[in-house]
């Protein structure tokens, strides 16, 4: 009966992690991580990993999947009952909040001889919700819920999913990209990016996911083109 | 009533506004159904899809004002995937084609594109009025076609939106010669604003009454604007990030004195939790007080605040103001007809979240109370059961323990008597939304008692469809039944086809229906439309070896007298 909540106890945390996707949460939509899998079909954004010149730190990424927590209201899709409207304004909020926390914090640590994980001042809660993602090229953007996501990878599926899913009755959103970018195999056309919280522009992929979220504003899948300056 | 020339019935026929009134006059006899008819000007429209706009010009040539709702409200929870319909444009374009006289549109839950703003503000000289609710598919380029081309444009209340902001110069489209604006609210906006030609557009419009900023309003510029407009009764503060030693705070306080109008307050998307003080002033006249968004004031400000608010009649507030905020509220506004208390942490319960007991305070202190929404840790029956004693009048009744399938936190038993108290005292119940551990045994009493019930929303809840059968034959007024994460399948689903045909709409999402249920149901109620929405697995259904037996996802349907609808996506099965 409550697929989400049974399916997220004790399970990796990339299946609490399918229950958030928008609109969605079935079981079949498992995609699963790293590897080439469900990713083999199409073209893919191409992330940090992809320029190793940038020296990228994802290994620290894969270390922190760590054991699954246990669901919480705010794990269940649609659930609690609040308007999307006010979730993100609610979700904002309590990002700047942190956001300032970490800043004094920070400044404290100035004087700490030991490095610290910045994330861990915020009690380990992490508050973050739907940003906004847009592609150049569509007129309309679209949001995705970070809370929903606990990799690179699943966030990369998911923006695939949303921008590049074959679908003729998709309205405004990237149609033109009706062919399978299987063909481009490898290297794509476009690249991921996002808006941190002092207004710069970065290649996703940088920094620990952990480090990412509470640090994104927004995201932006640009055109590999015009992605200079990004470590390109 | 026959020998009366038409004339006079018509004249009769305009003091009759309620749209239930005028259903209800049309169905007298033809003469009276062809007068009203001719003179019907507002039309609403709970469901986009059970009509289409020429059948609807048809019947009522005259039409001035239309309100069109789109999705369905579990839409608002991201349940309903982003292309599923709801398109205005449609709409708009009859219309347009009908030349007929509108002056005044209201959407919710629909898809808008800048293209239907641009033809909206093009087609209808006289249009006067655009009211958008959650809404979304259009820019801040759509917003400059109504500002440019509607010359008597009298309300733009844009409420929690989805815009796209291109940081365009939307208000400056406006042209000097407009100064008939009555209500401006553009909060949800999320980008810049031009102050300057917002203040110049104030400064022209002396009928403006209710002005709602977004965060990109500061709070000097708020001062200057109320300068500008002191004849304001409802005011939506954008940000409020002050000083309250500089000028600036100064002259707010000096402006809100002078606003002796002002009686909705709102906004404060960005606050310091200081200074609220400068409100003060006019809190004695306040009858609606919305602080829901202002996550940053703490719930001692909040107190301080609503302690001057005697006349409130409605308030929305974040649960940080705590049970004992709630008491103070209790104690304070007996005036107090809406409440809504919403969720201000949703990592995990703090320590200031509300519980029952503030729950039992607002029924005890407030006799005139008809509407909550309260979202909160926890619940008892015994509190619920006080709350039904003091409060017989509930006209909306929503509960939302955060954790689903929570019981009694006191006796670890179901919510069912509680739940059941405020069905069996509250006789002009006409919405409820349930949480927390329920049994089958919640809807026994449902059916029972909500004899008035229009709405009713479930999550979480029941144990067998009989749970979903006793609403169905009980509640002889349900128009709208959205259910979630529940074990109903398809014998509560067959079980009354007819039922379907007195209601507007059914919803029910990862419930135990499928399939061939589904297609039964199609094939007995040709009436209704039957949607499986299946946005992951375009085909899976039907390749399925065992199709039938498999559980339907999302089913939405609904009454129509149009037939399928041909705007739908692949991911929607119209049976």
């Amino acid at each position: 009966m409550i697929t989400e909540l049974e399916m997220g106890k004790g399970e990796s945390e990339l299946e609490l992690g399918l229950g958030l996707s928008l609109g969605g949460g079935t079981a079949a939509k498992i995609g699963k991580p790293g590897g080439g899998g469900a990713w083999g079909e199409r073209g893919r954004l191409l992330t940090a990993k992809d320029f190793p010149s940038v020296g990228s730190k994802r290994a620290a990424d894969s270390a922190s999947h760590a054991g699954a927590s246990p669901p919480r209201s705010s794990q269940v899709v649609g659930w609690p009952p609040i308007g999307s409207h006010r979730m993100n304004s609610l979700v904002n909020n309590q990002a700047t909040k942190s956001g300032r926390e970490e800043e004094e914090a920070g400044k404290k640590k100035v004087k700490d001889d030991e490095p610290k994980d910045v994330t861990k001042k915020v009690n380990g809660k992490v508050p973050v919700g739907f940003i906004k993602v847009n592609m150049d090229g569509v007129a309309i953007g679209r949001k995705v819920d970070l809370n929903a996501h606990s990799s690179y990878d699943n966030l990369s599926q998911t923006l695939e999913d949303m921008f590049f899913r074959t679908n003729p009755g998709t309205i405004g959103l990237a149609g033109q990209f009706t062919k399978p970018l299987r063909l481009l195999d490898g290297s794509s056309e476009f690249v991921l990016t996002y808006e941190d919280k002092e207004g710069d522009w970065m290649l996703v992929g940088d920094v620990p996911w952990r480090m990412f979220i509470t640090s994104v504003k927004r995201l932006r899948v640009m055109k590999t083109s015009e992605a200079n300056g990004l470590g390109m | 009533m026959n020998y009366f020339p038409d004339e006079v019935i018509e004249h009769v026929f305009d003091f009759v506004t309620s749209h239930k009134d005028r259903n209800a006059i049309s169905l007298v006899c033809k003469s009276w159904y062809k007068i009203e008819r001719y003179s019907r000007q507002k039309v609403f429209i709970g469901n986009c899809y059970a009509i289409n706009p020429e059948r609807l010009l048809r019947r009522f040539p005259c039409l001035k004002s239309l309100t069109l709702k789109g999705k369905p409200h579990f839409a608002d929870f991201n349940l309903v995937p982003h292309e599923w319909g709801g398109f205005v444009l449609p709409w708009i374009e009859a219309l347009a084609r009908s030349r007929v006289g509108l002056e005044e549109l209201r959407l919710k839950r629909m898809v808008v594109t800048d293209e239907s703003l641009e033809l909206l503000s093009r087609s209808f000289v006289n249009f006067k009025s655009l009211v958008l609710v959650s809404c979304e598919g259009f820019t801040t380029d759509g917003l400059a076609s109504i500002a440019a081309n509607c010359r008597h444009l009298r309300d733009l209340d844009l409420q929690e939106n989805e815009i796209d902001d291109h940081r365009g110069q939307w208000l400056s489209c406006f042209p000097d010669t407009c100064t008939t604006l009555v209500t401006l609210n553009f909060a949800c906006l999320e980008g810049e604003t031009n102050l300057v030609a917002l203040e110049r557009l104030v400064a022209r419009s002396p009928n403006l009454k209710s002005l709602k900023l977004n965060r990109a309003v500061p709070l000097d510029a708020l001062a200057r604007l109320m300068v500008c407009a002191p004849q304001i009764v409802d005011l939506g503060v954008g940000s409020y990030e002050n000083d309250p030693d500089s000028e600036s705070y100064m002259k707010l306080k000096a402006a809100v004195k002078k606003c002796t109008s002002l009686r909705s307050l709102s906004g404060f998307l960005e606050a310091a939790p200081h200074c609220l003080s400068a409100f003060h002033p006019i809190c004695h006249n306040l009858t609606s007080l919305n602080l829901s968004y202002a996550a940053e004031i703490h719930g001692s400000h909040l107190i301080k605040l609503i302690q001057h608010c005697k006349k409130l009649q409605r308030l929305w507030i974040l649960d940080s103001i705590g049970d004992k905020g709630l008491e103070v509220v209790a104690s304070t506004c007996k005036e107090l007809q809406e409440l809504r208390v919403f969720p201000s942490d949703l990592l995990g319960g703090g320590n200031t979240a509300v519980t029952e007991e503030g729950l039992v305070a607002i029924s005890a202190g407030c006799p005139k109370l008809h509407s909550i929404l309260y979202f909160c840790q926890q619940m008892t029956n015994a509190a619920l059961v006080t709350v039904a004693k003091n409060c017989p009048n509930f006209i909306r009744f929503r509960l939302c323990i955060l954790e689903p399938n929570k019981p009694d936190h006191v006796t670890s038993q179901p919510l069912d008597e509680g739940f059941g108290a405020i069905v069996k005292a509250c006789k002009s119940l006409r919405r409820l939304s349930l949480s927390g551990l329920l049994t089958d045994q919640v809807f026994l009493y449902i059916g029972m008692y909500a004899n008035q019930l229009e709405m009713l929303s479930i999550a979480f809840a029941g144990d067998t469809d009989k749970g979903m059968l006793y609403v169905l034959n009980g509640c002889k007024k349900m128009k709208k039944l959205e259910i979630r994460d529940s074990p109903f399948g398809d014998t509560a689903l067959l079980a009354d086809v007819s039922k379907y045909e007195t209601m507007r709409s059914l919803w029910m999402s990862s419930c135990e229906v499928t399939l061939s249920g589904c297609k039964k149901l199609a094939q007995k109620a040709p009436w209704l439309n039957v949607e499986i929405i299946n946005e992951n697995d375009n085909n899976r259904m039907e390749e399925n070896g065992h199709e039938g037996r498999q559980k339907v996802d999302k089913l939405y349907l609904y009454r129509t007298v149009v037939g399928t609808r041909m705007d739908a996506p692949p991911f929607v099965w119209i049976l």
